[in-house]
């Protein structure tokens, strides 16, 4: 419902503002207002309204009357018609004194809001204009957390608290923005006074509330704290059962075994359920590593080309096919380390884990992620890490103890 | 620094960039002297352009020729691939580190309006060209069943097809520079976790 504001400058200007307007009981439909600059004060349907004093000045550019009856703002209708008038107007509430309120609501609109008739006692319009005092004057709302540094993974419960008391400002947003923007932020439109629950992320806590049309909000930051002692003991390493590699033949000793490292918080993710961090997902302890052995298990029958090419019997130094079905196997997965044999791939990676076992413990307690909890994250924070332990354990190719074949394979020519 | 020192260096440059690339292209393809070879590759390229399966993808792997020239047209036109096609598209292209191929993968790589699979594909594919302990893989996306992400791991032992044309040493620096113009904010998630790979490869040649 639209409601027309005509204003009265001291200096003759006469100017006219089409506006928005909320809900009215006692004005309902529009009205017509006459501002007078030196009062500060508007007169609107015979009541007088007033900022208290303490609005801002500003100036704005209103159209003249013939050009009022555009939809888009002030501002836009003006430039549409061509005909700007301007005002000095205080930014703020204007308190009328039938408890109704006007205020600019920030897209070059005026507006007036009317408490309702009939609900509520506190919400009930002054009788006779007089009232039995005056309404509250420019709602405020402050944030208060009960932890401001609270550590990771511990509930944090934020209170909203709007004066003055009388205010009928409403509660219409709760929103957490991280500091880490890849998380993205969390936004709640609710009414209720407090919002709580388990913190895992640092950023800012954000309360919007609407009073009279005006936004008003307060912030809090929230800075966690790692938690200490996080994922003491062992970094785990899974080694399953080995895998088989399609080839049935192979170039060189690489393509006889291999193994793929690659972390994993599956096991150990928690997902926050509710509050602030809705969604967000922090971990309980170390990722494990799992170490997938794949081995040419296919090249080492009768009938693949590899297994074909070497002798009966023993000739020439060349192993045989006894050697290759048989005993070879057995030295890939000593070689990859099945068991994190001494020297063996896994044995090397998870020693050099365990030396880097503090930097690993520090970024697994720091890992936060959101968008349902793929290790992607995961494997990207422990980067410096494992990329570090995958040096080590390469070193198996190049100073490897465990027994090599006494004999020549032979690969594809 | 004198004019003669300033010229040593730059002979020794130019030598050095000249036996990095002979030692390239000197090595043999098997395809390109062997008759065999190249009549089957000719049918397994054809086959696996068809229908890219990781049974073919293996067979492709003998083929130091034809293989790149097959994995570049398909990659071209890469859509929306299934999770085993792009599984067997970009493991048989990280064994095949062939400027054709690395043209292709990364034409797809910086076209935005490619499908992030196809996007972070190129890419994971491309880092073993760069890192040979990276390895790419498909990984199920636990927040959509129905979506895919692919993603690095590490993997011992790479054991590269030698090809017709070997990336040399500044296309190889090109193609770094060009990941990590990829590697800004205004990218996809996905894709800058994959290229976390790139902050661990800073010292290696």
């Amino acid at each position: 419902m639209g409601a027309t504001l005509a204003g009265r400058g001291s200096l003759g200007v006469a100017t006219s503002v089409e506006t928005h307007t909320t809900s009215s009981s006692i004005w309902d439909g529009p009205i017509t207002c006459w501002y007078d600059s030196w009062s500060n004060t508007l007169e609107c349907e015979g009541v007088t309204c007033s900022t208290g004093g303490n609005a801002l000045r500003a100036t704005l550019f209103v159209p003249s009357a013939s050009a009022l009856r555009s939809s888009a703002s002030a501002h836009e209708s003006a430039t549409l018609a061509g005909e700007v008038s301007r005002v000095d107007y205080p930014i703020g509430i204007f308190l009328c004194n039938n408890g109704c309120e006007i205020y600019a609501d920030g897209t070059g609109w005026l507006a007036h809001d009317c408490p309702d008739d009939g609900e509520g006692g506190d919400e009930d319009p002054p009788e006779g204009g007089g009232g039995s005092g005056p309404p509250p004057q420019g709602a405020q709302i402050q944030l208060v957390c009960s932890d401001t540094a609270p550590i990771r993974g511990t509930s944090v419960s934020c209170s909203a608290t709007i004066s003055p008391s009388g205010s009928t400002a409403t509660i219409t947003l709760w929103s957490f923005e991280p500091d880490n923007p890849s998380l993205g932020p969390i936004s709640k439109p609710r009414s209720d006074t407090v919002w709580e629950g388990v913190i895992v992320a640092s950023g800012r806590i954000v309360v919007d509330a609407s009073a009279g049309g005006a936004d008003i909000a307060d912030t809090v930051s929230i800075a966690v704290r790692a938690r200490q002692n996080f994922g003491s003991g062992v970094i785990p390493m899974d080694i399953p059962a080995p895998i088989t590699l399609p080839a049935t033949d192979a170039d060189t000793t690489m393509d006889l075994g291999e193994v793929v490292f690659e972390a994993t918080a599956q096991s150990v993710q928690v997902p926050v359920s509710d509050g602030p961090n809705e969604g967000y997902i922090f971990l309980s302890g170390n990722p494990k590593v799992v170490a997938q052995i794949a081995i040419a298990s296919n090249a080492f029958v009768s009938g693949a080309p590899f297994y074909q090419r070497h002798p009966l019997i023993a000739f020439g130094g060349y192993c045989t096919r006894q050697f290759v079905g048989t005993t070879l196997p057995g030295l890939i997965l000593a070689h990859e380390g099945s068991s994190l044999q001494s020297g063996s791939h896994t044995q090397r990676y998870s020693a050099s884990l365990h030396q880097q076992a503090q930097d690993y413990r520090e970024i697994s307690e720091a890992i936060v992620m959101s968008g349902g909890g793929s290790d992607d994250p995961v494997i990207a924070a422990l980067e410096a890490v494992t990329s570090q332990a995958f040096q080590a354990s390469s070193l198996a190719d190049t100073q490897s103890p465990v027994p090599l074949p006494n004999c020549t394979l032979r690969f594809r020519p | 620094m004198n004019v003669q020192t300033c010229i040593a260096q730059m002979l020794a440059v130019a030598t050095s960039a000249l036996l990095v690339t002979s030692n390239l292209t000197a090595q043999p393809v098997k395809e390109l002297r062997d008759t065999v070879t190249a009549s089957r590759c000719s049918l397994t390229g054809t086959e696996f352009a068809r229908k890219p399966t990781m049974s073919l993808a293996e067979e492709l792997l003998a083929c130091g020729d034809t293989g790149p020239a097959v994995l570049a047209r398909i990659w071209e036109r890469l859509a929306a691939p299934d999770s085993a096609t792009l599984l067997a598209v970009m493991q048989i292209s990280a064994q095949l580190p062939d400027t054709r191929l690395m043209s292709a993968m990364l034409l797809r790589a910086e076209d935005v309006s490619s499908s992030l699979e196809v996007r972070s594909g190129a890419v994971a594919a491309l880092a073993v060209y760069l890192d040979s302990s990276r390895w790419p893989k498909i990984a199920a996306n636990p927040s959509q069943a129905s979506v895919f992400n692919v993603r690095l791991v590490q993997k011992t032992h790479y054991s590269p097809t030698t090809v017709s044309r070997p990336i040399d040493v500044l296309q190889r620096r090109e193609l770094r520079a060009r990941l990590e113009a990829l590697n800004v904010a205004s990218s996809p998630q996905q894709l800058r976790y994959i290229l976390t790979f790139l902050k661990q490869t800073d010292s290696k040649p």
